[in-house]
């Protein structure tokens, strides 16, 4: 059982459990580096500066396709100043992963997106290395652009590679979804399609790399770091052990620094310097080459029968994941597993595929493939429950999974902990939704008010048939002090403290006995990325056991007096531990063949959020202000209340950008919205009071009842604003951003 | 290169050397864009710059050297339209930098900070090794990025006619609520009389080449509506509610049976809303298309005149 | 100028003040998030108006005093800013802190007891992509009190 399951947050604030003296867990605890932060001396990858170093640059592409004929770097080379020049020939395994369609570390032969690197300079200080980088001359010949991902699915597309287009397929049935569609009361049909949004971390890639003896360092921002040594150790052609990253502090990442090439370029470019190499992307260089989230065109048919049962559910999805393979089929793994929300559903299907073009690569973004199909069903569910006359809490608590019971399309048995009924319970019990009715009548103006609501679930962990794990390491020194060296990355989250917090409540210590790091690969056991909302639940799972055997070897010791004890393991040769946490794959795998399960990769533990947003929408321009959100969250136990309640804020407002404003686009591959001048992400003026609800709950198979969450906050927000705007104005978006312009002309029509 | 003169003759003689630099909010964005601004002459430093806000004869003075925070905080209860617009302009780090004369030589069709001066009729101050000379606000800007200053010449000062009778304002629609670009914005200037609206001025920006007067819009608001003063109103909620009874059919003016109360101005939303179609040429780029920029520009419109429209809201 | 009470000989003219805190002065506690005024991570105050260093020259401010997030501990309501910010738990990745940690001492010095718009329009410029504005909020406000 969680230590504290009473919870609760009061609107704009949070209520500290009392816990008792000395409990950490359920403690509001600030991150170790604010104090840092405030006084502006946190020193950042990005701020590191190395004697003798020097600066990197990279020439990239300003094209979207094209085969690469010359790269002449003469009048680079001869520039004052200029130490280094790298081509994709003096790389020595010029990809950033197993196959071609990883993508080269430099573009050899062909440019397949705007952005693409194509040569690296090193030069005494960064405006000379830019300089340099742009005075390469590259010959080219233009290839026809592939900028549509349905028409690059068609057998008479120009293929990016060999193979064809089709980067990835998921197709699965749990029955014959046509004959159920054909016997529903009710059908509703929803052809959406979400776009490209870019993770804008406000910290952009960069760090510095130097090379001794045969072994390099690269301090860089990464949610996988062990990933990122094994990227730079396969192009290097060096031992992963001859790697370490340093991967902190960095400002921020959201999916964005697991597929970051940024580790490579530095190990390539200081490699060819001789010398510590400091290199850092400007925005417009993120805007344009990072990875965005995936954009979806997405169909869907619900079916829904007269007691209000959802008796078919028939998704299909195309993907645009760019030129090259990063998370995509990984993405569609999620999506498919989500495509039917925390929902019963009688038979269901979903088809999906990942399409190669040339527009931006897409890759990981905070709820990975989940918000793009949650659009489509959560504003059908809005829709049926207009259409029945039925209230739409009540139209999905009919429909809603509890507990231990078999998901909608594979029919595998999710955790007993899912608390979905209870976090929309909860979330609709909140005044802004039980007093919508009279809120909206007091409207004036042309502001209209409405109201709506959204549920969605989200994986936690990489999924079954993953091997997915997470390690610790723990030394107790002779002074009795306490080391521990952890799992996934702290990238902006301060899992780190949520580790100590654990640690002190599984050893009845003071937190401040003891020290954790992480993100170092030297130092820290491998543990996989932080993403897929599983690094306090496997982290935090990983520390507990590495505490546990602690106290195991601690027999009858009493850790009160920790320098005897540290003396006696010690002297034992006992005094280091080490512990993995193998996150547990679904044991009843339903309709999934156990030979496949790594192919759908279900999950046994899902968070939840359901969110109540309010909002008027000006009926003579379309503008829509959101006046409040209604954020709850099944987190199982919040071990760092706080914590978890900046993440669900963060999330809501990383939801109402995607839902409103953020909109990555492309003209014929060529990128338009490059910079944050027209690439518009929320203001504090955007982000509405935010009333964040944490749901008592208990994931038995998590660290103290934890279990993953910044996910899935994200996901339902653009729903709910959806139906909101639906019951302000009658208007159902079928795509997002929802505009201003997309409203007016609407109504117009 | 930057060069800083500390007074005006210094910087007349040498502002022919370069490109003028005064907040340095867009210069130094377009620079680092690529663009090349050989020597940059900084205009802040000038001791003797004109006050920032000056009361003289009949006018308010403004100068274009400040940055508009700074006249913002001057302006007291002056110019509600353009304290609108320098509300909603950039961020307040921007609003600290930039000055009233970058925003308009920049000569952006969606400069915040312009509508509300052509709307108060402002005239510009320009100076040079030539001296002075006055013109209109409204014919500064002949395209986007493109004005009437002459080599070495630069904005001065602002001179906006200090009238305390009249009701100003201004709305923009944008990407979001702050630090965002217009997708098209308004500012309006009028008096409300027992007998309506009188000397309507409109001003738009961002549906056209340079922000522009909708002359057309005003022509008809001004139009003297020959029933208008058959029974005065003597309270906005009374004509609210005569002209919810009057909603389900508006109709034009002429119609109107004799002795109702009547909304100030006395036209129809359609007809506004046609005129200023006939004002406007917005076209379609990254923010918004021109269609959307002509139905939200009227949408502003309407909901500015408000109740001296015919139909309620 | 001055840098946080301290009198540094002027740079090269047409550095842009960012380049030199953070190249030459090291104080890097300013960052450039976009390079283009649109982040607000580079924030500093000039004459005690915050203004993103990324877009002033040095020679525009010559004689200015500016203060860094790194002076604003000696700055009247710095501290307890500072500490309203860890204690309401504000700073997540913190990349965007020194420029909000900026704006909000300048909003604060000038304002004792600011409204919910004065608020959002001294912060307006500062982007913050982790907190979603909630716990920044809740610390300005615990510090008005």
């Amino acid at each position: 059982m969680p230590e504290d399951p009473t919870l609760a947050v009061a609107a704009g604030g949070v209520r500290r459990p009392e816990g008792a003296a000395g409990r950490m867990v359920g403690r509001s605890v600030p991150s170790d580096q604010a104090r840092a932060a405030v006084d502006g001396r946190l020193e950042y990858v990005t701020d590191r500066r190395l004697p003798g170093m020097l600066h990197g640059a990279v020439l990239r592409a300003k094209v979207p396709h094209a085969r690469i004929l010359r790269i002449d770097t003469t009048a680079a080379r001869a520039m004052a100043g200029v130490r280094a020049v790298v081509l994709a020939a003096d790389v020595p395994f010029n990809l950033l992963g197993p196959s071609e369609a990883n993508g080269p570390v430099l573009a050899a032969t062909t440019i397949r997106q705007v952005g693409d690197p194509l040569a690296l300079v090193a030069a005494v200080d960064e405006g000379t290395a830019r300089r340099a980088a742009e005075a390469i001359v590259v010959e080219l010949e233009p290839l026809p652009v592939v900028a549509d991902a349905a028409a690059a699915l068609s057998p008479d597309a120009t293929p990016l590679y060999p193979t064809g287009n089709e980067a990835g397929r998921i197709s699965f049935a749990s029955g014959d979804v046509e004959t159920a569609l054909e016997a529903a009361d009710t059908v509703i049909e929803r052809d959406v399609f979400t776009p490209a949004q870019e993770h804008v971390a406000i910290d952009t890639p960069g760090g510095v790399a130097v090379w001794e003896s045969g072994r390099v360092t690269i301090w860089c921002g990464s949610q996988n770091p062990g990933l990122h040594t094994r990227q730079v150790a396969r192009a290097m052609g060096v031992e992963v052990a001859d790697v370490r990253m340093i991967a902190g502090p960095v400002g921020g990442a959201f999916g964005a620094r697991n597929d970051d090439p940024m580790p490579t370029l530095l190990a390539v470019l200081a490699k060819a310097a001789g010398k510590p190499v400091a290199m850092r992307m400007t925005r417009e260089e993120t805007m344009i080459s990072g990875a965005k989230r995936h954009p979806f065109s997405t169909r869907l048919r619900l079916g829904i029968d007269a007691d209000g049962k959802f008796i078919a559910s028939d998704m299909t999805a195309v993907a645009d994941t760019g030129p090259y393979l990063t998370s995509g089929p990984f993405v569609l793994k999620t999506s498919a597993e989500m495509s039917v929300g925390p929902y019963r559903m009688g038979v269901a299907r979903y088809d999906g595929r990942v399409a190669h073009t040339n527009n931006a690569n897409a890759g990981a973004f905070r709820g990975y493939g989940v918000p793009q199909v949650a659009f489509p069903l959560e504003t059908a569910i809005d829709e049926a429950a207009e259409r029945l006359g039925v209230d739409p809490v009540e139209l999905r608590m009919r429909n809603l999974l509890r507990g231990g019971e078999r998901h909608g399309l594979y029919g595998h048995v999710i955790t007993t902990g899912l608390r979905a009924a209870e976090t929309l319970q909860a979330a609709a019990g909140d005044e802004w939704w039980a007093d919508r009715k009279a809120w909206q009548a007091k409207a004036q103006g042309p502001w209209r008010r409405g109201t709506g609501i959204a549920l969605a679930v989200k994986g936690v962990g990489m999924g079954s048939g993953r091997g997915d794990a997470a390690r610790a390491r723990l030394i107790i020194s002779l002074d009795g002090r306490i080391r521990i060296w952890a799992g996934p990355n702290h990238t902006g989250q301060a899992i780190d403290v949520a580790y100590r917090q654990v640690a002190a409540d599984t050893l009845g210590l003071p937190a401040d006995q003891i020290e954790v790091v992480v993100g170092d690969t030297q130092l820290v056991p491998e543990s996989g990325a932080t993403a897929a909302s599983r690094s306090m639940y496997a982290g935090g799972a990983a520390v507990r056991a590495v505490c546990r055997q602690l106290l195991e070897a601690a027999g009858e010791h009493s850790l009160d007096d920790l320098p005897t004890l540290a003396a006696k393991l010690v002297a034992d040769e006992r005094a280091e531990f080490e512990a993995t946490f193998h996150l547990p794959d679904v044991s009843d795998t339903g309709l999934i063949d156990p030979e496949e399960l790594g192919t759908y990769a279900p999950h046994l533990v899902y968070g939840a959020s359901a969110q109540v947003v309010r909002l008027e929408v000006n009926e003579l321009t379309g503008e829509i202000r959101v006046l409040g959100v209604v954020c709850a969250v099944d987190c199982g136990t919040a071990i760092n209340p706080g914590a978890v309640i900046g993440q669900a804020e963060g999330g809501v407002a990383q939801g109402l950008g995607f839902a409103l404003m953020e909109d990555y686009r492309l003209a014929d591959g060529q990128p338009v919205t490059r910079s944050l001048e027209n690439y518009l992400i929320p203001t504090i003026r955007d982000v509405p009071e935010i009333r964040t609800l944490l749901i008592a709950g208990d994931e038995p198979s998590g660290p103290m009842g934890a279990k993953g969450m910044a996910e899935v906050v994200i996901v339902p927000t653009a729903a709910a604003v959806a139906a909101a705007v639906a019951d302000a104005v009658g208007v159902r978006p079928d795509r997002l951003p929802i505009t201003p312009e997309m409203l007016l002309m609407a109504r117009a029509s | 290169m930057m060069i800083s003169p500390d007074s005006t003759i210094e910087l007349a003689t040498v502002s022919g050397e370069g490109n003028l630099l005064a907040g340095g909010t867009d210069v130094l964005v377009q620079r680092r864009d690529g663009r090349d601004f050989g020597t940059l002459v900084d205009v802040t430093n000038l001791a003797d710059a004109p006050a920032v806000v000056e009361r003289r004869d009949g006018l308010l003075v403004l100068s274009a050297l400040a940055p508009i925070a700074k006249i913002d905080r001057q302006l007291g209860e002056a110019l509600p339209g353009l304290r609108m617009a320098i509300a909603c302009f950039a961020s307040q780090q921007i609003r600290n930098r930039a000055t009233l004369g970058g925003n308009l030589a920049n000569a952006s069709p969606a400069a915040d900070c312009v509508p509300p001066l052509v709307a108060a009729e402002a005239v510009l101050v320009l100076r040079s090794a030539a001296g002075a000379r006055r013109v209109p606000v409204e014919e500064f800007a002949q395209g986007p990025r493109r004005t009437c200053l002459r080599a070495g010449e630069w904005v001065h000062a602002v001179e906006v006619p200090d009238l305390s009778d009249r009701v100003e304002g201004f709305r923009k629609i944008a990407g979001r609520r702050a630090l965002a670009i217009s997708v098209a914005s308004l500012a309006w200037s009028w008096r409300e009389t027992p007998d309506g609206l009188k000397d309507v001025r409109l001003a738009a920006g961002a549906v056209a080449p340079t922000v522009i007067r909708c002359k057309q819009t005003e022509a008809l608001l001004n139009a003297e509506q020959p029933t208008a003063r058959a029974e005065q109103p003597t309270a906005r909620a009374e004509q609210a509610t005569a002209r919810a009874e009057q909603a389900t059919a508006p109709t034009a003016r002429a119609e109107q049976p004799a002795g109702r109360p009547l909304a100030a101005a006395g036209v129809t939303r359609a007809a506004v809303t046609a005129a200023l179609q006939a004002d406007i040429s917005p076209i379609d780029d990254l923010r918004a298309s021109a269609a959307y920029r002509r139905a939200a520009l009227a949408g502003v419109l309407v909901e500015a005149l408000g109740a001296h429209l015919l139909e309620v809201l | 100028m001055k840098v946080n009470g301290h009198l540094v000989t002027s740079p090269e003219p047409d550095t842009r003040l960012l380049d030199y805190l953070r190249d030459e002065l090291g104080l890097t506690g300013s960052k450039e998030g976009c390079g283009m005024g649109e982040c607000g991570s580079c924030t500093v105050l000039i004459d005690g108006r915050p203004a993103c260093s990324c877009l002033v020259l040095t020679g525009q401010v010559a004689a200015a005093e500016i203060v860094t997030v790194e002076g604003i501990a000696e700055h009247p309501l710095g501290p307890a800013l500072q500490e309203a910010l860890i204690k309401n738990q504000a700073v997540q990745c913190g990349f965007c802190t020194a420029g909000i940690v900026v704006s909000a001492a300048a909003l604060l010095a000038e304002e004792a007891d600011p409204d919910e718009d004065r608020m959002h329009a001294a912060l307006e410029g500062n982007l913050c992509r982790c907190t979603g504005y909630g716990a920044i909020t809740r610390a300005l406000r615990s510090v008005r009190r």
